[in-house]
């Protein structure tokens, strides 16, 4: 019989769910229902996968055990002093867990310190084996979880990765072939924003499977390096292929093949390069080292050109050189992982872009953090100074908890989720108390307990998603109002009160979740796109900044900041376009959100090749007038950037077009000056080279900032932004 | 006729009375919500999103008043 994978992460849940109950029980242990309540939360954080998962969660535990009694010996005599301390705890743990590689772990410090905080009553009064308990009740809980998910149909993210190898590398095979192609008939190139953001969607999707594949795969954890440098090497040869492709536009029409002898023979060898690569991720067999390459213009022929032709010749011919340089690192990334070598040592490591985009301040990260605390404030202090309040510390600590988990998917519909959890618990009424009174063992309790976890399980995966928070309410409380435990009792009060502490919890989470502001998806949406575009315009403007101001401090922080913006706006906006209800949209259509997400991610891709070329500034050589219409279309287009991210200021898209042209008219004059500069020496030829660079970045970004403009202006912004109740 | 505040039976189970003018309040500002949503009239309210907590209470003190006499 085959089942769907749905079916058999649910029966996963219901089977650890059951045996969790079973232990707790046998053990005669008190509320055994924490246990129950760590398999959901570690559940929900992926589809819970291998044994590294579980020994984060497991760390985790045992680090936020640590913290956890740290912080009570501290503040043993002062309410606020804890509290205080507790939220830091809280909020770095937030914080981290949303740039974290180690997401699990920051999510288990953050959840577990609070059952150990409710464990000791909220004012102090400790007591040290409640908590004990409960931190060996949710230790029984990821235990058990962890051992079901890799015994019983391990879901390894292994095949994934190797899937997102073979789709990128397919798709460069299919973009170089289109290039080689071109090269060969002599057409004019025009660029295809289509098919260059499907290359880069395959790049970042690999990354992503690396990243996922080294948390739940052993045998990736080994070779992680070899991975991530794969990943990194795939990466360049994407961004080498869409720089030749900007490069031919340039030249193509020329007849490149013409003025490079050996050209045919490179491309095939390129072509051959490419096969090998698949084959050696596709079948483990080892690449053939080929040998290097270097493409030669035919001098006599090119002196017959014009010198902006020539000019647009050297792009080429640079381009074509790197992707060269490139696909040999990559055969030499592939071949390491089969062998675990060791040529990542020869490129800069990439963990400090990890503890930049980790440590940086980020708006949105940290707007999930007072969003935390805010529920965390207001619970407590309702808790405190509200007469006998329904749930008590329960609320306090389910809302930390609920928000902890919303900050990973900050789009969800709060209604929405209330609604189908009040559902489910009102469903599980006629259980509690008709058919749980009747049942004589917990042999039947086991099976009722397995089939309703089962079907509620099954039901919302396909109905939300495996990881949202939907399925984790409707787990949970349904979890909380039965309160299996060896004297069980049955109270129609007790489950009445529940019903209203479910909704004191959505009430306070509907307050808390907009503040500092709304977490309206669409306004979130727009709010994320013009920090990108401000962040973008910000960093285009940088790059004629003096080299006295580049070595402060500040100035640095600044411009990590702005690099920061535009590495997860991607990941932000996606994020926050999810959380649209497509069927509700105003102002703007469906195709025009992808459209418009397509060209963001294009401009984010040009904007991070010009800081890289801007971070070369030192050997950055043209002459000075065309240093100074580069640095006026830099402005105007800094000034586009600024006035699409809601800043206003009077602009037309015409002028950036007029600054585009000047720099290109001052190039046909200047061009043999510039192709002398080249001749003089080493270091001058790679200035040249970084300049022409910066010319075809230069193409790329007027072509997509005019489609942005317009685009923008077809949008009604106001009116797509609207707040709304629901 | 002055009301009394009594539960209600639903199915032989007792429901107290603020359980079910809550259950109420809530579904009448759902339904209210909705509506200021398809007539963009949210758009007046500085803070949308707690309009519908302060719209369930109302309803439910509203219900509870006049049919359940809380």
């Amino acid at each position: 019989m085959h089942l769907s994978r749905n079916a058999k992460e649910s029966i996963k849940l219901a089977a650890a769910l059951v045996i969790v109950y079973a232990i707790a029980m046998g053990l005669n242990w008190e509320k055994p229902f924490w246990g129950g309540f760590a398999v959901i939360v570690c559940s929900q954080a992926n589809l819970g996968q291998s044994l590294n998962r579980a020994i984060l969660w497991i760390l985790g535990t045992l680090f936020a055990l640590v913290g956890g009694w740290l912080i009570v010996a501290l503040f043993p005599q002062d309410r606020w002093l804890f509290m205080i301390a507790l939220s830091i705890w809280v909020a770095t743990c937030v914080y981290l867990l949303q740039r974290s590689r180690h997401q699990y772990f920051w999510v288990t410090c953050g959840y577990v310190i609070l059952l150990l905080w409710d464990a000791t009553g909220g004012d102090l009064s400790i007591s040290y084996e409640e908590g004990i308990l409960r931190v060996q009740e949710s230790l029984l809980g990821i235990v058990v979880y962890g051992l079901i998910a890799v015994l019983i149909w391990p879901n390894c993210s292994r095949e994934a990765l190797r899937k997102a190898s073979i789709v990128l590398l397919a798709r460069q095979r299919l973009f170089a072939a289109g290039c080689f192609t071109r090269i060969k008939s002599q057409e004019k190139v025009m660029l295809h924003p289509d098919k260059r953001v499907e290359l880069l969607k395959a790049d970042a999707s690999l990354r992503a499977a690396i990243d996922d594949a080294c948390s739940d795969s052993y045998e990736i954890w080994e070779c992680r390096k070899q991975w991530n440098h794969f990943g990194s090497r795939a990466t360049a040869l994407t961004q080498s292929l869409l720089k030749l492709e900007e490069s031919l536009a340039l030249s193509n029409e020329l007849g490149v093949a013409e003025f490079f002898p050996g050209v045919n023979d490179y491309i095939d060898d390129i072509q051959c390069r490419l096969n090998e690569i698949k084959l050696t991720v596709d079948e483990g067999v080892l690449a053939n080292m080929p040998k290097e390459r270097c493409i030669q213009g035919d001098i006599d022929k090119i002196k017959a050109l014009s010198t902006s032709q020539t000019a647009a010749l050297a792009i080429t011919k640079q381009s074509l050189n790197d992707l060269e340089v490139e696909s040999r690192s990559l055969i030499d990334s592939v071949n390491d992982i089969q062998v675990m070598g060791d040529s990542y040592l020869k490129f800069p490591s990439e963990d400090g872009a990890y503890w930049l985009g980790l440590l940086m301040p980020d708006p949105d990260r940290l707007a999930n953090v007072v969003r935390v605390i805010v529920g965390l404030w207001i619970s407590y202090l309702a808790y405190l100074f509200v007469p006998g309040m329904l749930g008590g510390l329960l609320v306090v600590l389910l809302i930390t908890v609920i928000a902890i988990i919303a900050a990973l998917s900050p789009q969800i519909r709060l209604f929405e989720t209330c609604f189908y959890t009040i559902i489910v618990c009102l469903l599980s009424a006629p259980m509690y108390f008709v058919l749980m009174p009747k049942l004589q063992g917990f042999y039947s309790l086991g099976i009722m307990i397995f089939v309703w976890s089962f079907i509620v399980c099954y039901l919302a995966n396909r109905a939300f998603g495996a990881q949202s928070m939907i399925r984790t309410l409707v787990l949970i409380f349904p979890q909380i109002i039965f309160n299996f435990n060896d004297y069980q009792v049955y109270s129609f009060v007790v489950y009445t009160n529940y019903i209203f502490v479910l909704a004191i919890i959505f009430c306070i989470l509907a307050v808390s979740r907009n503040i500092p502001f709304s977490s309206h998806p669409e306004r979130n949406f727009k709010k994320n796109v013009d920090r990108f575009l401000n962040s973008a315009g910000s960093l285009v403007v940088q790059g004629d900044i003096p080299e006295s101001r580049r070595q402060s401090f500040f100035y640095r922080l600044y411009v990590l900041y702005h690099i920061n913006i535009i590495m997860v706006s991607r990941k932000n906006i996606l994020y926050w376009m999810e959380g649209i209800d497509k069927g509700r949209i105003r102002g703007m259509s469906k195709d025009q959100m992808r459209s418009l997400v397509d060209l963001l991610m294009l401009i984010a891709n040009q904007v991070k090749i010009l800081y890289r070329v801007d971070r070369g500034k030192m050997r950055f050589v043209a002459t000075k007038k065309m240093l100074r219409e580069a640095f006026i279309w830099r402005c105007l287009a800094a000034k586009v950037f600024f006035y699409l991210s809601g800043r206003k200021r009077e602009i037309h898209i015409d002028s950036l077009r007029r600054g585009y042209r000047r720099v290109f008219d001052r190039i046909n004059i200047e061009v043999g000056e510039l192709m002398e500069l080249r001749e003089s020496d080493e270091r001058s030829k790679e200035g040249v080279s970084n300049f022409l660079y910066f010319l075809g970045v230069v193409h790329c970004i007027d072509n997509y900032l005019s489609d942005l403009f317009h685009l923008s202006e077809l949008v009604d912004w106001s009116c797509f932004c609207e707040d709304r109740c629901l | 006729m002055e009301k009394i505040p009594h539960d209600i039976s639903f199915g032989g189970f007792y429901l107290s009375p603020i359980l079910v003018s809550g259950l109420f309040g809530v579904l009448a500002a759902l339904l209210t919500a909705r509506l200021l949503d398809r007539y963009r009239l949210s758009r007046y309210f500085a803070n949308p999103p707690v309009v519908i907590i302060s719209l369930s209470i109302i309803y439910s003190v509203f219900f509870g008043a006049v049919f359940v006499g809380i």
